[in-house]
């Protein structure tokens, strides 16, 4: 993600839509695609995006510059998507017959991936399935965002030992996952 | 450093840049010479590694944008409604509750002693009234009618 100058942020929190939209523009990617890996579905990730924005924006005013913008967008972004996937978890649970159609709608979207990119694009969304929100969440920031564990952690809200633990347990997983374990 | 060591270290702090030069030198150094570890790196980046690193990253779909849009004005149309009930948090409602019972005795009081207190007896002369008019029948409709709207 690029750097987001402070007087933008600045301009946008005064309410001003056009600095809004231009922070939207320059992060928008970031936070569809971190969200649609940890959803595991586009219409997901589109609810979460914009769940986001609007936190982002109703709170702008009370961003003090006391954090770095970016770790605060992380951070939003990936709580409000993990949560998404936890409270979409609990609902499928109780609900069997709600499952049964949220299942095949993934097995359309997942098919209709295959067949619109190279394979490799399907592995990904089978190889995340095995694993849970948090680990998913450091897994994606660490290779399709390149973060560090230092940076990962402030995201998180943790310490680097639990994002290093997460990393190694859903390798783990993956290694297990594809019978090379 | 042994096979464990190396493998927890491919696992982590080496395949992601976390390690120092030196320590991450010694890992390279044991890969070069087992040929398991080396078996062990090749499956962790063909089957985990590169599948996530190579996923490309996704357009989010311009609808979005509009949506949140829609969604900021009508944020803005409510916000200061929403501030000017904020007066009403219950931290605010006890005094207030408080000032209001405390008025009202104060003036009752003052009423009473004044001996302008008749309040009691007109409410009960209208009470006694209106538990007569039950007992009059249908015929008195007309009335009826009349002292409600004077009663509302
Ligand atoms: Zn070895």
């Amino acid at each position: 993600m690029e750097n987001i100058p402070r007087d933008l942020i600045a301009k946008a929190a005064t309410g001003e839509t056009a600095a809004f939209r231009e922070i939207y523009e320059k992060t928008s990617v970031f936070v569809y695609n971190v969200a649609l890996r940890i959803t595991g579905k586009s219409n997901d990730a589109c609810d979460v995006t914009q769940d986001v924005f609007i936190k982002v924006y109703k709170n702008l005013h009370k961003f003090g510059f006391l954090s770095s913008f970016k770790t605060w967008l992380y951070r939003i972004t990936v709580n409000t998507a993990i949560n998404y996937k936890k409270s979409e978890k609990k609902h499928m649970e109780k609900r069997t017959d709600y499952n049964t159609v949220a299942n095949s709608v993934f097995t359309e979207e997942t098919a209709r991936e295959s067949v619109d990119k190279e394979s490799g694009r399907e592995r990904v969304s089978v190889l995340l399935d095995a694993l849970n929100p948090e680990q998913r969440a450091c897994v994606i920031l660490r290779e399709i965002e390149g973060m560090t564990y230092r940076e990962i952690a402030s995201a998180l809200g943790t310490n680097i030992n639990t994002v290093r633990t997460r990393i190694k347990r859903a390798r783990e997983k993956l290694m297990a996952s594809v019978g090379k374990g | 450093m042994n096979c464990a060591n190396v493998r927890d270290l491919l696992m982590t702090d080496y395949t992601d840049g976390e390690l120092k030069d030196k320590t991450a030198g010694k890992v390279r150094e044991h890969i070069a010479t087992c040929p398991k570890c080396k078996e062990f790196e090749e499956a962790l980046k063909n089957n985990v590694i590169s599948p996530l690193k190579s996923a490309g990253r996704k357009k989010p779909p311009d609808f979005i944008w509009e949506r949140i849009k829609s969604r900021i004005i009508t944020e803005r149309e409510t916000a200061p409604r929403k501030a000017s009930l904020r007066i009403l948090k219950p931290v605010f409602a006890v005094p207030v509750v408080a000032v209001a019972v405390f008025t009202l005795i104060v003036i009752t009081h003052f009423y009473r002693a004044a001996g302008i207190g008749t309040v009691d007896s007109y409410m009960e002369e209208q009470a006694s009234f209106i538990a007569n008019l039950d007992g009059v029948g249908t015929e008195t409709n007309g009335l009826g009618t009349s002292i409600e709207e004077f009663l509302l």
